[in-house]
């Protein structure tokens, strides 16, 4: 396999290879293991369909959102976000 | 100490995790999902009255009213409020709030005004707030507030 790489990153990519006394291929061989064994990080507990129960029976407000359909909640989520979003404005 | 202890520090559970509890069951091959709901499955035991602040309240409303839900939000309103410990800005609250407001705002680090006043409500009742998405929240912190953040997201 070969790949370009933006020339930003090839850069820091020799930087670090320098500073680490390796290689860059080196260096690029380190970063993409590194993000692989990021992106196989493991959940804390596997859930169940007895855990979603348990939240069901003990917290009413889960039991009601589960109800919703899926586009209800997918809308009340926007519109939380665009609250957030908004600033004081100045007075015109 | 074991991992599976059932936490005893109450929290303030803000509006975004809310919304990753309410999306996780259908992502539940993701481990932000599989956390989440480790984290509250957890939490739930030792504090099964949820502490939120009553802007969570209100957008989980205005999201209802904006598609014409108001059977629902009446619901919502009547069944499942009365089930949480909301937290609704007191004076104190305020006060808080105007000095974290007029920190970010002279700073240049102005942030929305709901996350200014949940973040206030949390120090107010020295709850740490879970949150899944911390970098608002940390322009507080970054100014010397005493605010707790959590991400029910990580482990």
């Amino acid at each position: 396999m070969s790949f370009d790489l933006p020339i930003n990153v090839e850069r820091d990519l020799e930087r670090y290879a320098q500073a680490e006394h390796i290689t860059p291929a080196e260096a690029v061989v380190k970063f993409v293991q590194s993000g692989l064994k990021s992106s196989k990080r493991k959940a804390k507990r596997q859930i169940t369909e007895a855990d979603l129960e348990t939240l069901r029976q003990n917290l009413p407000i889960f039991a009601f959102m589960e109800k919703l359909p899926d586009d209800v909640v997918e809308g009340m989520q926007a519109a939380s976000r665009q609250f957030r979003a908004e600033r004081f404005t100045p007075r015109g | 100490m074991r991992k599976d202890l059932p936490r005893v520090v109450k929290v303030l559970i803000d509006t975004s995790t809310f919304f990753d509890v309410w999306n996780a069951p259908k992502h539940l091959e993701s481990v932000w999902a599989q956390n989440t709901l480790a984290n509250l499955l957890l939490y739930q035991v030792a504090h099964p009255t949820l502490t939120v602040s009553s802007f969570t309240v209100f957008e989980h409303l205005d999201g209802l009213y904006r598609q014409r839900r108001e059977v629902e939000a009446a619901e919502f309103v009547a069944n499942v409020v009365p089930t949480l410990e909301v937290i609704y800005p007191d004076l104190q609250i305020n006060d808080l709030a105007s000095k974290i407001h007029a920190a970010l705002r002279v700073n240049g680090k102005i942030i929305g005004i709901g996350d200014i006043f949940i973040a206030a409500s949390a120090i107010t009742a020295n709850c740490p707030l879970v949150n899944a998405n911390t970098k608002h929240f940390e322009r507080i912190r970054g100014l010397g507030f005493p605010l707790t953040i959590e991400n029910w997201r990580d482990a």
